[in-house]
């Protein structure tokens, strides 16, 4: 695979969840971003590149940056199965299949928590509190801190992730993946996660910071209020529609505002 | 200035899902351009903040559609811009965002009943797929551009002739959960932190 077939296959993979669809999934993304490998390498075998298309047209699902990763692994195998024949052909396919089914279901677990159970809210938080601290300190362009920030917290390990997934995966095929499961990405999340409860808890101290005394003790009411409901299982939806509906009753009562 | 708006909306709405993913759609982001496009960077990016603390803790895995958290920080922040009070502009940004993920469940269903034609083309010619994500996405970015436009359209309608007769008590409600917005979804956070920690 050349640097500008990587390329191809990589900027492709950004559209994975293009078409999605509660059927296929990604297949149709994932299809897309094969075709120039798959065209490469059965261009003596029209049947061979149809065969390749159907089975890439199914069913797919993982992470989306995970999908970098099983791309490599898969480019590798195609290009096997494109220079076998005969049996040998029929069991390299055959392992094309359960692997993006096996590895599919696998990484979506690992990146998933990751990604977006770790990174995305820490860096999004990260992005408010910068926002709120360079206001806070009265540095200029508070917003832009903010928002560059949270964009770069997040797109320099997913990018990065996403290119070594790729290369990696066509270097060392299976291997690759063996490797991510020796990373300490548990302790890593389990990281981030706490990074996250301690953005919350300071985001809320340079909020209350920034309003009066009564402000101060509502949104206090509203935390608590809050924190008690969603470990109870109410969603955020449901706690604004009660917020709502409470703030009409208590100002229809005269306590509020 | 609003159809402006719910174009640049549509557009940076595909990264949620169809298209990359690098966050510039997240309601935080989306908010704060959008405020910027119609000259409010900050009310935009405080609307935006509310809303993407309230859906910080929703993991976007198996196709979970509860709402799209960009589309109403997005709708919020064009209302905002055109005056309309915070109150109206948040119920606003709520409602289009959970039309939107609606809208977004069907466009999916229909996605999946045409799958097996499409595969049967795309087997024979592998551009059939380029033109199929490109018309995915071309009609999933319309739907953004349509429901926010609508959304928005219906909230300024509200704004200009009728929430000023509307009794202060709903006007006072709909203040108090715009308000406690960031504090909830603050509590939300904390709450889905400690319980995975």
């Amino acid at each position: 695979m050349t640097p500008w077939m990587k390329a191809r296959v990589g900027a492709r993979l950004l559209l994975l969840q293009a078409r999605w669809d509660p059927a296929r999934m990604q297949g149709p993304g994932f299809a897309f971003a094969l075709e120039p490998w798959l065209e490469t390498c059965w261009a003596g075998d029209p049947d061979g590149l149809r065969a390749a298309r159907r089975r890439h047209l199914e069913y797919f699902n993982t992470h989306p940056i995970a999908a970098w990763l099983t791309a490599g692994v898969v480019c590798r195998l195609e290009a096997a199965a494109a220079v076998s024949s005969g049996a040998a052909r029929e069991a390299t396919v055959a392992k094309i299949r359960s692997l993006k089914t096996s590895l599919g279901a696998t990484l979506a677990g690992l990146y998933d928590s990751f990604f977006w159970g770790g990174l995305r809210p820490a860096s999004a938080l990260a992005g408010v509190l910068a926002a709120q601290a360079a206001y806070h300190f009265g540095f200029a362009h508070a917003i832009r801190w903010g928002l560059l920030t949270a964009l770069v917290l997040y797109n320099v390990p997913a990018f990065a992730a996403r290119a070594a997934g790729l290369r990696r995966g066509w270097e060392e095929g299976e291997g690759a993946v063996v490797a991510l499961c020796r990373l300490p990405v548990q302790s890593c999340i389990l990281g981030l996660r706490r990074a996250v409860v301690g953005g919350a808890v300071l985001s809320f101290g340079f909020g209350a910071v920034l309003h009066g005394r009564e402000e101060l003790m509502t949104a206090g009411l509203v935390f608590a209020a809050g924190l008690f409901l969603a470990r109870r299982g109410w969603s955020p939806l449901a706690q604004i529609g009660f917020a709502g509906a409470g703030g009409m009753a208590a100002s229809f009562a005269g306590f509020w505002p | 200035m609003i159809a402006a708006g719910c174009a640049a909306l549509a557009v940076l709405e595909l990264d949620a899902t169809l298209v990359a993913q690098t966050l510039v759609s997240r309601p935080f982001v989306a908010g704060a351009l959008l405020g910027a496009l119609g000259g409010r960077p900050q009310a935009g990016a405080l609307l935006g903040a509310a809303f993407e603390l309230l859906s910080l803790s929703d993991l976007p895995v198996g196709g979970c559609l509860t709402w799209s958290a960009s589309v109403a920080a997005g709708t919020g922040a064009i209302l905002i811009c055109a005056g309309v009070s915070s109150g109206l502009c948040f119920a606003g940004g709520l409602a289009a965002g959970i039309l939107h993920a609606k809208l977004e469940a069907v466009e999916r269903a229909r996605r999946a009943a045409t799958g097996d034609a499409l595969a049967a083309r795309a087997e024979a010619s592998g551009g059939e797929l380029g033109r199929a994500l490109g018309f995915s996405i071309a009609s999933h970015a319309a739907m953004t551009f349509v429901v926010s436009g609508a959304v928005a359209a219906a909230v300024l309608y509200v704004d200009r002739w009728w929430w000023t007769r509307f009794p202060d008590f709903i006007r006072a409600g709909a203040a108090f959960a715009a308000s406690s917005a960031p504090w909830i979804g603050l509590s939300g956070v904390a709450a889905w932190g400690l319980n995975r920690s």
